[in-house]
């Protein structure tokens, strides 16, 4: 019974001390990151571009397509589910909370995380196996400044670009949704569309992103810097980056509205 | 490619900005078109912020385009028309209720038609504002707070001190004693029908002509019985007319009622007659006196 009690508490122990080692191993990354940002922008600068136009640019189809229906969707639903008496505009009002404070940012940032941040993951992760990194550094190039530091301005940067784009695919595609398939009128949606709107909106919606896009890039490029030996490896690596990175995005979803939440009346 | 990767992603973060710099202007102020500029002078607590609409008799023809707070107890508000729209002097300016959630916006009301209307700048006066949802809403807030206490007051009756219990029980007795009512009809109702059988059977049975004749003698007897009484009145009459002469002493009868000598001597009298009699049976010789020869 002891004995066992003991394993038990070694468990935890080893547990514990593996979380603070992670903790610990990602904020150090996260320093040498920052250090390089601030050392290497020459590595740097010239990746960035590139990388900007892979998160962004070839993302756009892919995030326009799920915003578009999830505008619709809402619109649809929405209409739907008033009960009768309720004014019309309220479509327009909830659609417009509803992609840009929430679903604007959240799913672009849950689908980047699929299509970019994986993929961030197995390249890196593929350079890590097959020693790329470790001849990067042979030839005295900060593969901090190379490899991560470009994936994080462009993420971050790109995000929020993106997100403008599928809050405005999916508003306008749920305002002709509603336009088209429901009795909601124009003037319906458009009024709703302004009812207690502030400009600190955008703003939530344009930090939200901001932040998803610097957790993609951040999870997704450690686990593939870290990644164990082999092929295997780099599937590994890949998957738990893709889950630690979806996690963090809705944990800071939520630390976010708690946070700013009640500022966003209009 | 390098050269194309730069092309694209500028042109891509450009047209999000343009996108999202037209979104925000249309949303708070519903486009580019800067139109002129009107005002008005609300207390404090008015319930407008930027941005509300701005209303001609139900047309949406502006915004609000700024609310400055005046310490001396007002709020300026400055409204953004649009340029096709002209507001007619005489207009009036209330805050009114948009919608469920609290908003507010401004109706512009013009007295009537006017060819004359306000020069941008203008100061349009505000009118009496209607009674709005808030206190629609603020009344059914009191009316729901009544109904909560009344409803805790029906609970404690109710359910707290075991009135449900008692009207339970109520009921149930008052179920026992409709059944027994029910029982008690039933019966009455069965016997009634019963009686009416009864009676229509009789009622079947008898003969009218017997009936007929039965009437005609009961009429004949009541007739006579009539007759009858008539004569037993006039008999009676005549009785009371007797004994009022017996009362009165008058004749023979009355003395012997009336007079206790007369019947003393009748009583002597009678008495001498009996031992007379009785002397006569037994010696009838002394008396009677036969010879035939």
């Amino acid at each position: 019974m002891q004995r066992a009690s003991l394993r038990f508490l070694r468990r935890m122990a080893a547990l514990g001390i593996a979380i603070f080692a992670g903790i610990g191993k990602r904020a150090y990354f996260l320093v040498s990151a920052t250090a390089a940002l601030w050392k290497e922008p020459r590595t740097y600068f010239p990746m960035v571009i590139p990388h900007m136009k892979s998160i962004g640019v070839d993302s756009l189809v892919l995030t326009g397509i799920v915003a578009a229906f999830i505008g619709s969707v809402i619109a649809l639903q929405t209409r739907y589910q008033l009960f009768p008496g309720v004014q019309l505009s309220v479509v327009g009002l909830i659609v417009r909370q509803s992609i840009v404070l929430e679903l604007g940012p959240l799913l672009t940032g849950l689908v980047l995380t699929g299509r970019v941040g994986a993929r961030m993951t197995a390249e890196i992760g593929t350079m890590r196996v097959t020693e790329q990194i470790d001849a990067l550094e042979t030839l005295a190039y900060d593969p901090m400044a190379y490899l991560i530091v470009p994936r994080l301005i462009a993420a971050t940067l790109m995000l929020p670009i993106l997100v403008i784009f599928a809050d405005f695919i999916g508003v306008g595609v749920a305002f002709f949704t509603a336009i088209l398939a429901t009795d909601v009128t124009w003037a319906d949606f458009e009024a709703g569309l302004r009812i207690a709107f502030n400009l600190f909106q955008i703003f939530y919606s344009l930090l939200k992103a901001t932040i998803f896009g610097g957790a993609i890039a951040f999870f997704c490029s450690y686990e593939g810097y870290v990644t164990d030996v082999g092929a295997e490896g780099v599937g590994r690596s890949t998957a738990r980056a893709v889950v630690m990175t979806s996690v963090a995005i809705l944990v800071l979803d939520a630390f976010i509205a708690a946070l700013f939440a009640p500022r966003l009346q209009g | 490619m390098r050269r194309r990767d730069e092309v694209l992603v500028g042109l891509f973060t450009t047209v999000a900005i343009i996108i999202l710099a037209l979104a925000s202007i249309w949303l708070v102020r519903g486009g580019l078109n800067r139109g002129y500029l009107l005002y008005s002078r609300y207390a404090w607590g008015a319930g407008i912020k930027q941005g509300s609409p701005v209303w001609l008799v139900g047309v949406t023809v502006g915004a609000v385009d700024k609310v400055d707070l005046d310490p001396r107890g007002t709020l300026v508000v400055t409204y953004r028309i649009a340029r096709e729209h002209r507001v007619p002097v005489g207009t009036v300016a209330t805050i009114v209720p948009n919608g469920f959630f609290g908003d507010m916006a401004v109706a512009f009301t013009p007295a009537a038609p006017n060819p004359v209307s306000h020069e941008p700048g203008d100061t349009i006066p505000i009118g009496v504002p209607s009674s709005g949802l808030q206190q629609v809403l603020q009344r059914a807030d009191t009316l729901t707070g009544a109904l909560s206490i009344m409803m805790g007051a029906l609970r404690t009756q109710l359910v707290d001190s075991g009135g449900i219990r008692e009207m339970r029980r109520a009921a149930v007795a008052m179920n026992r004693l409709l059944g027994t009512f029910n029982q008690v009809a039933e019966v009455q109702s069965r016997e009634l029908q019963a009686t009416l059988v009864a009676l229509r059977s009789r009622v079947n049975a008898v003969d009218s002509a017997r009936l007929d004749s039965t009437v005609r003698i009961m009429q004949s007897s009541a007739t006579s019985m009539q007759a009858f009484a008539a004569e037993l009145q006039t008999a009676s009459t005549r009785f009371n007319t007797l004994l009022i002469k017996v009362d009165s002493g008058d004749g023979s009868l009355a003395k012997l009622m009336n007079d206790p000598a007369l019947y003393n001597d009748l009583r002597r009298i009678a008495t001498r007659v009996d031992s007379l009699v009785a002397d006569l049976m037994a010696n009838p010789r002394k008396y009677l006196k036969f010879s035939v020869f």
